[in-house]
């Protein structure tokens, strides 16, 4: 049986019924989690870089640099997965499950199976992101790249599959 | 959480521990477990269909043929007592255990059974193929993940020696 859950989350939908399952699994089991968010620019919710469109050149003569304001966006985006980390683990605490929680840098799937490896614990949890045919291919698979990776167990939690990625992207160009 | 949770076994060695884990898992979670196994070509402990090596036909003169099918059904045969024996093991650990022998091709089986009879988890091992071994023999749990209705756990096996001896098996005992 299991003894230490890692968990793969992040502040979107699915994020968070995967943080359930886990949760309510860990309970069962009287096993420990180990809440995992990683962040990387792959993600929907980091700021996307700043460039002008269809010049290809980093804008400059601003008031404030743009690389500034990135900067700024990017620290916000860390902040919030923190936020995230700590209600989640607050949450699971309250229910009487050991918790830690731990935030990375780099490509999602890497992350996942680096972590679970170091910290030596004997399931992932993660959810799946539903894409299929050539959105997988074009954006890639972390359960797909976890699930062939991992030195564990891994259970994938199904989601039904998100309308588009698009939709979310112009959000972020229009708050930006 | 989950409450019908569906197995897939084979009848290698890392099928004690999937089957260990599931039961684990059931009880934890007052589940309902169905077990699976899939009568399949592919499988290693399944009877291979007599050709002549170097001689590109068939030698279906009846006997090897009657042959052939008895192997088949000692492999149906022993894949159901394989299902009961386990399925007694569930029942004694309390847990509501079904059990079912299919046949066809294992990831195709295992996903439709898991939309008919309606499995909110599937747990399937991994035979730990990769690189070119994977593309040749293809992948169960990699087809599952990609086609599951339901949720998936995936249990790490240890890797099989060289597929190409197990194959040698079941030739060498005809003989």
């Amino acid at each position: 049986m299991f003894h230490k859950i890692l968990v793969a989350v992040d502040r979107s939908e699915v994020g968070l019924h995967v943080f359930d399952e886990a949760l309510a699994l860990a309970k069962a089991t009287g096993a420990s989690l180990i809440l995992l968010n990683v962040l990387s620019p792959e993600d929907e919710e980091s700021p996307s870089t700043p460039m002008l469109n269809g010049h290809g050149f980093y804008p400059g003569g601003l008031s404030r640099s743009v690389v500034e304001i990135y900067q700024e966006l990017w620290e916000n985006y860390v902040e919030r997965g923190l936020m995230t980390l700590r209600s989640l683990a607050k949450k699971a605490t309250a229910a009487g499950v050991q918790t830690t929680y731990q935030q990375s840098l780099g490509s999602p799937g890497r992350s996942i199976c680096e972590w679970a490896r170091q910290l030596d614990v004997d399931l992932i949890v993660l959810g799946r992101r539903g894409r299929s045919g050539l959105n997988e291919l074009i954006l890639g698979s972390v359960s797909n790249y976890v699930m062939h990776h991992a030195h564990c167990a891994v259970l994938t939690v199904q989601h039904p599959p998100q309308p588009t990625t698009d939709a979310a992207h112009d959000q972020q160009v229009a708050t930006v | 959480m989950f409450h019908k949770i569906l197995v897939a076994l084979d009848r290698s060695d890392n099928s004690q521990k999937i089957f260990e884990e599931a039961i684990a898992f059931a009880k934890a979670a007052g589940a309902t477990l169905m077990l699976l196994h899939v009568l399949s070509t592919d499988e290693d402990v399944a009877p291979k269909l007599p050709t002549m090596a170097a001689m590109e036909y068939y030698p279906i003169d009846g006997s090897f043929f009657g042959d052939y099918q008895n192997r088949w059904q000692l492999y149906e045969k022993q894949g159901l007592e394989f299902l009961r024996s386990l399925a007694d093991q569930s029942a004694a650990a309390g847990i509501t255990t079904e059990f079912t022998q299919n046949s066809g091709s294992p990831g195709r089986t295992i996903c439709e059974l898991a939309r008919m009879w309606e499995a909110d988890l599937i747990i399937v091992g991994r035979r730990g193929y990769s690189g070119l071994n994977e593309l040749l023999l293809g992948s169960v749990s990699n087809y599952v993940l990609h086609h599951a209705p339901c949720s998936v756990l995936t249990i790490q096996g240890q890797p099989q020696a060289n597929p190409a001896i197990a194959h040698d098996q079941p030739v060498a005992a005809e003989s």
